[in-house]
């Protein structure tokens, strides 16, 4: 649940730090090696599931102590009593530090035009499977399907030229595979030519030697 | 705040909880709303971790009640209430949903669970809307806080001397069917508030897209489910319990439930429409909103007194005013936004042709309106009747059933019609295409059905008493078309993936299933609704006989089996053509209840053993209503229900009332089917990505056949669990039958523990008539016509109609009219228009036919206004040059490959 919170807020600390013109820390001298600076961790910085596992349990071993160790009703309510209080504690906590802490940079930020013609293409994409699925159903002639199918390809190439001239990607995966593959069979090559080199190199030498 | 002081531990925690969980929402609501406003991300982080902490509240606030009700806290007055010591754990814990104020409570709790798992996994996605979301949810939740912490709060306790015993559950409620019944139903309730938030949420921020929509999709889908299963539950329970022979009487509260599942019905197929097509942007923003105001509306219906049902929570004003105060602000705002972003909702393009599957989805949504805004006139019509003319009318299930049945057969008609039309337009030879064989399959079982089952020719009033169909038969047709619409879907699908992938049909099927999952999921959905209407259709043969049998069969050799041809004439009695032996009657006690069983053997009509039914009657100790505990025999062709309806403990004699009711299983296993088929509409497509890699080891090949037997297994397992009928206990007797002067018996009222269900029966189809046209007005039974009520206020009443009739000529029509005429006078002049079940004004009936011609009307003019035909809609393909056609043509084939 809180998961989703916290690599964001790593994450926010981790871009501050990596920003140009932020001061480094200064290197320790070899006369003196640096010790590791002891730092306070807020509990809302721990990994929640840690925080769940260092708390709850002992709450409920002391409910089932406190009931003999006999797993009743009452003592499940009881523990789930307790879980719900180490939530409102974990959660208040947050609360209260999320409302003085933190910038929230980049929450607001406008969606990447990109995202936006990503989404349109799959819709688009989308939509000329279904025409396609339609008439390989019967539902569509094949004309209707053809005309239906026009309209959208030519939506779909203008997202297309977007999106390239967006990400600056020319690529598509077919052609990144074909590309990978030709690496691929050069590198081959190289080391085939180069077997056969060593091996005609062995050749000359034992007739030589001979 | 109730100024009682607590002297419970549980009650302050309980109590400071609930305060501070109010004080919470009002902080975050706050918080987010502001921070989103000003595009404060920090007070929207704060508003999202309230949320939780907020939830965090509500289970602990739960988890203290709950921990009261097993511990048996009875100075907590809802504990003393509604739970005592001799009750087991199981309902102990429902109690806690029980009543008024723990069900409110309950409604926080799940509420907030839900939005806690909706905003954590939306969060990321909607990050510039998600404050207006959460403040929606917390909005929500403050006003049912309002009412607990005001008016309604469950940790409430005695000033003076707490009792040492509780008061108990309504013996009603002990049913195992308590334990999921009302928790279906608020989490369909709950499950509605997601989509209405998300909604509200795009409106405030301006995000006008459908990302909103494909992330509320789950939570359509969830309460969908939820409300169906809520209200076939409700129909079960009423099978089992109730001991009148049905599962579903249109009683206000089952109502409450049944309206909000039209309007999520149709936003689940518009949805649709506005994903692939980009209309009915308003359309679907309302209809979220309808259906959480009817939800709310429904929740005000049961728990204000403003109708009367054996359900309802009780009569409260207070309650009453601070619902309708709520669904006023509620309109207003939610309309206010929705008006304000309107110039930005308008939509491009519209429908090209009535043949298409959008006007199809339009059309169904329609209807779908029809039905809620009928069920819910017709719910209301009591109290506005009685608002305005001071006489709360009666109105009962005929009168239902004669509006509902056609717009459900409608309905069924789009089942299957829709899945064979294509989007934007249907040309004529693709109609013929795909309707023959669909038609030709419904043709033909009418035919037949019409030749070796007359008894579907049977004509049933719809709409009013003159005009009569062969629903039974129109109803078998049209289950056929949808059979035959959705076979063909699949047969053609697999074989359009077979083509495709060049994999076998079975792996085709499967994957065409996985693949295209919300589709073939609805088909699945499709076909269960089809399956139901079989179900319903059986409602047209079956019948209701009273017996009498003066002593039960002495115990004889043979045990419970005896075979038939040693039973003695004398003590059998048949009915439909199956034979009933009764064999004995028993008493048993427990510190809960005396319980009296009647042990009758069924037999077949051949004579075959079939089971032994045990049909009971138990007085509780606590001075209760006395319950009537009713035993089935199941079959996939029809029930054998019997209730014990009096019975005498010194002689053996017994009343019997047997109901045989044909197709009724149908119903329950079109819902297991209905669940199947949402939860295939509900898997995740990481779920389809795990499943679509082939294992190539042997242990993974073998983890994929158990992981199939499994789900087969828990499927069936849930099949048999649904349809699989609490038997009831055996008990001990209660009152003796005598006979009693005819102002003793009425002013007994609804007291039906005296063997009066069998008396006085009708000696002829127009007392039969007249006696389903009458209600009984004993003031417990709640609208049940003097024919089913088994009290004896009604049993004098069925003598008053026969005393009436005695005088009249019944062997002509028009003798039978003149009688009907003056019974119906005569009761009319002594109880005033209540007395009938189906409304007298004319006003009244002319209400649903101005609302039939208006909507006939609606889809006319409006269907042809929003039906543009010709290239207006179509966007003419943009000039692509020379150099980059085929270049961009490769690249869009290369995506359409990888697209699936």
């Amino acid at each position: 649940m809180t998961s989703s919170e916290t690599p964001t807020e790593s994450t926010d600390a981790t871009e501050t730090s990596a920003e140009p013109g932020t001061t480094p820390a200064p290197a320790p001298s070899p006369a003196s090696p640096a010790l590791p600076r002891a730092r306070a961790v807020a509990p809302s910085a721990l990994p929640p599931w840690l925080l769940a596992v260092a708390v709850v349990p002992p709450g409920w071993f002391y409910i089932l102590r406190i009931q003999r160790w006999h797993l009743t009703s009452s003592a499940v309510m009881l523990m789930i009593c307790w879980v719900a209080i180490v939530l409102i504690g974990y959660f208040g906590i947050r609360m209260a530090l999320a409302a003085t802490a933190g910038d929230g940079e980049g929450w607001f930020a406008p969606r990447g035009e990109g995202d936006e013609l990503e989404r349109e293409k799959r819709s688009l994409l989308k939509a000329i499977k279904e025409i396609e699925f339609d008439r390989e159903t019967g539902k569509l002639s094949a004309a209707d399907a053809a005309s239906l199918t026009a309209v959208y390809r030519a939506r779909a190439i203008e997202v297309l030229r977007a999106i390239e001239a967006e990400t600056g990607q020319a690529l598509t995966v077919r052609e990144q595979i074909l590309a990978d593959v030709r690496v691929r069979q050069k590198l081959e090559g190289k080391v085939k030519k180069a077997k056969e080199k060593k091996k005609q190199g062995k050749k000359e030498s034992a007739e030589g030697g001979a | 705040m109730d100024s009682a002081i607590p002297s419970s531990p549980v009650a302050v925690v309980g109590t400071i909880t609930v305060l501070t969980a109010y004080l919470i929402a009002a902080l975050a609501a706050g918080a987010g709303i502001v921070g989103n406003h000003r595009k404060d991300a920090r007070m929207v982080r704060a508003s999202v971790h309230g949320l939780y902490a907020f939830f965090g509240l509500t289970l602990l606030a739960s988890g203290l009640l709950v921990y009261a009700f097993v511990t048996h806290d009875y100075t907590i007055r809802y504990v003393a209430l509604t739970s005592d010591t001799t009750m087991t754990t199981s309902y102990k814990i429902t109690a806690f949903w029980g009543a008024l104020d723990g069900s409110l409570l309950f409604w926080v709790l799940v509420l907030a669970a839900f939005s806690s798992i909706a905003v954590a996994a939306n969060m990321r996605r909607h990050k510039d809307m998600i404050g207006y979301v959460v403040a929606t949810i917390l909005l929500v939740q403050l006003f049912f806080l309002t009412l607990l912490v005001f008016d309604k709060n469950p940790f409430g306790t005695y000033v003076t001397k707490p009792p040492v015993e509780g008061e108990g559950l309504n013996p009603l409620l002990q049913n195992y069917w308590m334990v999921i019944h009302p928790p279906s139903l608020y989490i369909g309730f709950v499950a509605a508030t997601i989509p209405f938030a998300f909604a509200i949420g795009a409106l405030a921020s301006g995000r006008l897209d459908d990302m909103w929509l494909s992330s509320v999709r789950v939570w359509a889908l969830i309460c969908f489910f939820f409300l169906s299963f809520g209200l076939i539950l409700g129909g079960r329970w009423a099978y089992e319990e109730l001991g009148w022979g049905g599962y579903w009487a249109w009683d206000p509260v089952e109502n409450a439930g049944f309206i909000p599942w039209f309007t999520m019905t149709a936003f689940l197929h518009t949805a649709v429409v506005q994903e692939q097509r980009g209309l009915l942007k308003v359309w679907n923003l309302a209809l979220v909103i309808l259906t959480f105001f009817f939800t709310i509306f429904g929740t005000f219906m049961t728990r204000s007194g403003v109708v009367a049902s054996v359900h309802a929570f009780g009569e409260d004003n207070a309650l009453a005013l601070q619902f309708i105060v709520f669904m006023v602000v509620l309109l207003v705002i939610s309309i206010g936004l929705l008006l304000h972003r309107l110039p930005r909702l308008r939509e491009e393009g519209g429908f090209e042709s009535f043949v298409s599957r959008e006007f199809a989805f339009l059309l169904n949504n329609w209807v779908l309106l029809a039905c809620a805004f009928f069920v819910l006139f017709v719910t209301m019509m009591p109290t506005i009747t009685e608002a305005m003319w001071g006489e709360r009318i009666t109105i009962g299930p005929a009168f239902y059933n004669r509006w509902m049945t056609p717009l459900g057969l409608v309905l069924l008609f789009l089942a299957g019609a829709a899945p064979l039309l294509a989007w934007r337009r249907t040309t004529r030879e693709r109609l013929y295409a795909q309707f023959l064989w669909p038609t030709g399959f419904a043709v033909a079982t009418v035919v037949l059905l019409a030749i070796f089952v007359p008894a579907t020719r049977q004509l049933t009033p719809i709409l009013d008493d003159a005009l009569r169909l062969p629903i039974p038969m129109l109803n078998f047709g049209l289950c056929a078309f949808v059979f035959g619409s959705i076979t063909q879907e699949f047969v053609r699908g697999a074989q359009a993936r077979k083509k495709q992938t060049g994999s076998d049909t079975f792996t085709s099927l499967i994957g065409l299933v996985l693949i295209k999952r919300r589709r073939y999921g609805g088909y699945l959905v499709h076909l269960s609704v089809a399956v139901m209407f079989i179900g319903f259709a059986g409602r047209a043969w079956d019948s209701m006989t009273d017996r009498t049998i003066e002593k039960p069969l002495a115990v004889v050799e043979g045990g419970e089996k005896l075979p038939l041809a040693q039973v003695p004439k004398e003590h059998q009695f048949k009915v439909r053509g199956y034979t009933f032996v009764y064999r004995r009657l028993v008493q048993t006690s427990d510190d809960n209840k005396v319980a009296t069983t009647a042990y009758v053997q069924l037999y077949d009509r051949d004579g075959t053993p079939l089971s032994l039914l045990a049909a009971a009657r138990w007085n509780f100790r606590k001075g209760t209503e006395p319950t009537t505990e009713v035993d089935i025999h199941e079959g996939l062709d029809e029930d054998v229900y019997l209730i014990l309806t009096g019975y005498d403990v010194d002689t053996g004699l017994a009343n019997f009332r047997i109901y045989v009711n044909p197709l009724i299983n149908w119903v329950w296993i079109g819902f297991v089917m209905l669940a199947f088929g949402t939860f295939i509409c509900l898997i995740p497509l990481r779920a389809v990505e795990l499943v679509s890699r082939r294992p190539t080891t042997p242990a993974g090949k073998a983890a994929d056949v158990g992981a199939v037997l499994l789900l087969v297994g828990v499927l069936l397992g849930a099949m048999a669990g649904v349809a699989n009928a609490q038997a009831p206990q055996g008990g001990p007797p209660s009152q003796q039958m005598s006979e009693h002067e005819d102002e003793v018996v009425r002013g007994r009222g609804h007291a039906d523990d005296a063997g009066w269900a069998h008396r006085f029966p009708p000696d002829s189809a127009t007392a039969a008539n007249l006696m389903n046209e009458l209600v009984c007005l004993c003031g417990g039974c709640k609208r049940e016509n003097l024919r089913d009520c088994k009290c004896g206020f009604a049993a004098m009443e069925r003598k008053k109609v026969l005393g009436l009739l005695a005088g009249h000529d019944l062997t002509s029509p028009a003798g039978q009219a003149t009688a009907r005429r003056a019974v119906i006078g005569a009761f009319v002049r002594e109880y005033g228009g209540e007395v009938l079940v189906a409304p007298p004004t004319k006003a009244t009936w002319l209400v649903p036919y101005l609302a039939v011609a208006g909507g006939l009307a609606l889809i006319f003019f409006v269907g042809r206004g929003l039906v543009r035909k010709g290239s207006a809609a179509d966007a003419k393909p943009a000039p692509v040059s020379a150099a980059d056609a085929d270049v961009y043509d490769e690249k869009l084939d290369d995506e359409l490959r990888d697209t699936d």
